[in-house]
């Protein structure tokens, strides 16, 4: 809808998109330039040539990285979409008992720390000393190996663990609004449960099936502490692993670790883009995927076939939650590692409460992502409107830009930031700024995706009859706008949180004794083989995580929800992407019908 | 359903010229302003992936002061946009608009008011309640944004609550009302701060049949007592007829015509006019003669020549085509056929309409459409004559003028 032309407040505006230079554009920029010199040195000057990258395709090492990290991503898509679809399939059609529960806790592997799952898997899976070698052990009467962890497997499992939740999610969803009728009518028609299932249902979900399936091959992409954890002992390496260690091995290699990043980037980008145009403008009604009654006439299943598929997604939780929890708050009591209990002790909590380096690290976690959330919504919300106002010359590009991060690994934005914090005048390297100015630039796409998700909600009509009203810009924005998408913009906020605190990989080059976060301090801790106080650290933090999950819930509320008609099953602090198109019922304007042609 | 003292006289070819002032104002109160808004040569183009489509191509108007206008014209024709010229919403690429004498906007010169400073209220065609906050605070907001004082608000959102009919429900959040509540809030919205103008966007099409009725019947009351200058928008010529002062019919971003309902459905200009408007039938004919100030018109199917009206810039020649508009409440139908005088057709669809039967009659191979009372039955397939009541009857040219 036409409005009139923006007479807004330029000065923000025109600040919001510039500072996407020195964030995004800057550092990306440097890392392809840096990438094409015929030096190794961040710091030195080069010529520009395209060797690197010949280079790069000729070293086996590499190639075999480059590789792993594809094969991982594919396996990781195939299997987290065979188990996404089949526990979305039983929540929303077998509907078994407690599938609201489960539909509630399927999130919650995903926020989770995968650096810290990695550890716990470790813990229970690896092949000397891990928990579940020891207990089948103990069972059997004499020492076995059934399981490693550490293999390629172990560690697509891991990863896999976190990417259930983006195919479920998606799935459910579609599946939740998929009007029943239509599968009635496929009923009627004389289709059986199979047929209707293979040529009605499923076509109908197929796009949001695959847009699930990008997120996790994307998400393996990524995946860095999975292969760095897992995959060490048996020198299995990764574009990513590879990445790290160019950098912390000397001799440094900047050239070579960035052409590499700009290797998986130039991938990780196009696979993003590709799930984009799936997604397309589809709109997800609804997040959690009970909406809409469901497709009745397919939940003719007996109690007891209902009750065996509701193993699988209780089997998958356990997997992926509780069993790594449980083992992780099980060392964390002992002295020492052991699948026996001898003895259970808060010696370990004490030393992490008592340890300075521990707090500092806590507290750097804290100030930098607090401080980068603050800074992100700020900034973000001043850009969705300027985009949602102007439709200026490449308004578009600066979305596309805006949005970019969010398909660049976090290791590679920390190499691009490695080049920033390396030739800035001003020394930024081994401080907080740098590490807050990675979180910025990593996860602001977030917070942008969850504001413009709500901005569009907002029907330009709900402006203009402020304007009609007699408020000016200034005042519409504030009055309308800003009550208006507040939950998302906290909410928002909360998820930046939630992923600065918890990251690792953007960090990990970034971060030294003077930036240490809390998960650095795991890492390097983890480095030193001190399991016990690693689980306790990573038990701290995930708490930390799970308080700020319950938070996001309660702040990413509607703000006036004070009817019973409302829907009280609002999506709060769920995935941003999911939250695209999904309409929170305080937003939609009262009667949808518009006239067409605007 | 004009009231005599406001109405004004027709300007027939749509253009702005002064109305008259009105008579019988009795001394001591100052005339009503008859150019109390006026809307001279909006040109206004919209530009998609490099596509230029123009709305509206030299719209000009005038309203008149407490006078209710309505734009009438099919989905698409412009209507929202001049509204939304006229509210401020949108910048005409030429032409002027003045309200009470002052320029709002003039695109030649530049100048631009902005929106919240046109002391207009405007319903929109989606309500646009605000959901966050209550019903009292959407109506209140106009007042706190002219700084009105808390107890002042409340009063006055009190009384235009009271006057719609939702004193009682203050507090509760739009969602919590139904669709014919909240579009009571949003005209309470519009009018609360006593604007200027009052701009209605198809206020009534969001309702369903019934609530449009009855809400039709209580918008009329409460336009009447309110007595704001009033620009209403609607496609539905019901709806025009029944609640305007006066009535501009739009169509392809062009005025066809502007006059009071009874001058629109009586005395259409254009053949689309006629048909928009209660669904005239058109009937080909040729000039005969010229009497009374009108012309004789044989229909092509036979019968009589009827005295018919030409509108008044145009002057058929006998021997011309023309077309003469038939109401099809004025149809004559006698059963048989070779009634001297009279058209014969065949009766092909009836249906009944509760108050009486619709006929569709076909004359050769043309319908007409045909309204009679319940007890002129007829069966599909019998011999019918036909004769029409009403004369002189309009008489519009045979092809529309810029066809
Ligand atoms: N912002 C816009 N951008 C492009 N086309 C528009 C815009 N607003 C209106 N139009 C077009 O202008 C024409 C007239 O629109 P409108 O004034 O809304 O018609 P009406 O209200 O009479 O139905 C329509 O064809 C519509 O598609
Ligand atoms: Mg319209």
């Amino acid at each position: 809808m036409a409005t009139p032309r923006p007479s807004l407040h330029l000065l923000p505006a025109a600040l919001a998109v510039l500072a996407l230079i020195p964030v995004v554009v800057l550092p990306l920029a440097y890392l392809v330039y840096g990438s094409t010199l015929d030096t190794e040195s961040a710091t030195g000057a080069g010529r520009v040539t395209f060797e690197r990258f010949g280079e790069i395709a000729g070293n086996a090492d590499y190639r075999q990285g480059i590789l792993n990290s594809l094969k991982l991503a594919v396996a990781t898509g195939v299997g987290s979409c065979i188990i996404g679809v089949l526990i979305a399939w039983i929540v929303v059609h077998v509907r078994p008992p407690g599938r609201n529960v489960i539909d509630a806790l399927m999130i919650v592997p995903f926020f989770l720390s995968s650096f810290v799952l990695a550890i716990a898997w470790a813990m229970l899976g690896n092949p000397n000393n891990g928990l579940i070698n020891g207990w089948i052990s103990d069972l059997v009467g004499r020492d076995v190996v059934p399981l490693s962890m550490y293999s390629f497997w172990g560690i697509a499992f891991v990863i896999m663990t976190g990417t259930v939740p983006f195919v479920y999610m998606l799935t459910a969803a579609a599946l939740g609004s998929t009007d029943p009728s239509l599968e009635e009518a496929a009923a009627m028609s004389g289709a059986g449960r199979v047929r209707r299932l293979r040529t009605v249902t499923l076509p109908l979900v197929a796009p949001s099936i695959l847009a699930g399936v990008f997120f996790a091959v994307v998400f393996a992409m990524e995946s860095f502490a999975e292969p760095a954890i897992l995959g060490a002992s048996i020198r299995y390496n990764t574009v990513l692993t590879d990445i790290y260690l160019a950098v912390e091995n000397f001799p440094i290699k900047y050239g070579t670790a960035s052409a590499l990043a700009v290797v998986v980037m130039a991938i990780t980008v196009v696979l993003v883009f590709v799930q984009g145009k799936l997604l397309g403008n589809r709109s997800f009604v609804s997040l959690s995927g009970k909406s809409g009654s469901g497709a009745d006439i397919s939940s003719g299943y007996g109690r007891r076939a209902r009750l065996a598929l509701l193993l699988i997604p209780v089997g998958y939780l356990v997997l992926a939650v509780v069993l790594p929890m449980l083992a992780l708050a099980l060392i964390s009591l002992q002295p020492f590692a052991s699948p026996q209990i001898t003895e259970l002790t808060l010696q370990n909590y004490e030393w992490f409460f008592s340890d300075e380096a521990n707090l500092r690290a806590l507290r750097n976690s804290g100030i930098t992502s607090a401080a980068a959330a603050v800074a992100s919504m700020l900034w973000m919300f001043v850009l969705a409107y300027a985009l949602r106002r102007s439709r200026f010359w490449g308004s578009r590009v600066v979305g596309y830009v805006a949005l970019l991060p969010i398909a660049v690994p976090g290791v590679v934005i920390g190499v691009a930031l490695l080049w920033i914090s390396l030739r800035s005048p001003v020394l930024i390297h081994g401080t907080l700024i740098i590490i807050a100015l990675a979180y910025v630039a990593r996860f602001s796409p977030f917070v942008l995706r969850s504001i413009t998700a709500a901005m569009t909600q907002v029907d330009v009509a709900l402006e203009e009859s402020a304007r009609m009203s007699g408020a000016g810009e200034g005042r519409v924005l504030r009055d309308i706008i800003f009550p208006l998408i507040r939950p998302s913009l906290l909410s928002g906020g909360v998820i930046f949180g939630l992923f600065s605190l918890r990251d690792l990989n953007t960090v990990v080059l970034l971060s030294g004794p003077t930036n240490n976060t809390i998960s650095m301090q795991i890492w390097s801790m983890y480095e030193n083989a001190q399991l016990p106080l690693v689980a306790a650290t990573a038990v701290v933090q995930s708490s930390i995580l799970l308080a700020l999950v319950v938070l996001g819930r309660w702040l990413g509320r509607a703000p006036t929800v004070r009817s019973s008609t409302v829907d009280a099953d609002e999506p709060e602090a769920s995935y941003p992407s999911r939250r695209e198109g999904g309409s929170p019922a305080s937003l939609a304007s009262p009667a949808l019908a518009r006239h067409g042609g605007r | 359903m004009s009231t005599g003292s406001r109405t004004t006289a027709p300007h027939r070819d749509g253009s702005a010229g002064p109305a008259p002032v009105r008579q019988g104002q009795p001394d001591g109160e100052p005339a009503l302003d008859p150019d109390y808004v006026r809307i001279e040569s909006l040109f206004k183009q919209f530009s998609r992936t490099g596509q230029a489509t123009r709305v509206l191509n030299d719209v000009s108007l005038t309203i008149g002061e407490g006078e209710l206008l309505t734009l009438l014209g099919p989905s698409g024709c412009g209507k929202t946009t001049t509204l939304r010229c006229v509210a401020g919403l949108e910048r005409p690429d030429s032409g002027a608009i003045w309200v009470r004498g002052a320029p709002v906007v003039d695109a030649d010169a530049g100048s631009f008011v902005p929106p919240e400073a046109r002391r207009i209220g405007m319903a929109f065609q989606s309500y646009a309640l605000w959901p966050h906050m209550s019903v009292l605070d959407n109506v209140g907001y106009p007042l706190r944004m002219r700084r009105v004082r808390r107890e002042g608000i409340r009063r006055r959102a009190d009384e235009i609550l009271d006057r719609v009919g939702l004193g009682g429900k203050l507090r509760r959040f739009p969602r919590e009302l139904s669709g014919g509540e909240q579009q009571r809030v949003a005209l309470a919205r519009a009018v609360v701060a006593n604007p200027d103008v009052l701009l209605l966007d198809e206020p009534l099409s969001n309702l369903d049949a019934r609530l449009r009725q009855q809400t039709l019947i209580w918008l009329v009351a409460l336009l009447r007592d309110l007595k704001i200058t009033t620009i209403y928008v609607t496609h539905d010529q019901s709806e025009a007829l029944a609640i305007s002062d006066q009535i501009a019919v739009m169509h392809g971003g062009v005025i066809l015509q502007r006059g009071t309902p009874s001058e629109v459905y009586d005395h259409p200009l254009t053949r689309f006019v006629a048909e928009f408007i209660g669904a005239a039938n058109l009937l080909p004919g040729q000039v005969t003669a010229h009497r009374d100030g009108g012309c004789e018109v044989l229909p092509a199917a036979g019968g009589q020549p009827y005295l018919a009206l030409p509108p008044a810039d145009a002057h058929p020649a006998s021997g011309d085509e023309v077309a003469l508009v038939v109401r099809p409440e004025k149809v004559v139908v006698q059963p048989g056929h070779d009634r001297p005088g009279c058209i014969d057709a065949v009766v092909n669809v009836r249906v009944y309409s509760g108050s009486g039967w619709q006929y569709v009659m076909l004359i050769g191979d043309q319908e007409l459409r045909v309204d009679t009372a319940v007890d002129q039955v007829f069966e599909r397939g019998n011999p019918v004559s036909l004769s029409f009541d009403g004369a002189p009857l309009p008489l519009v040219s045979h092809r529309e003028p810029h066809e």
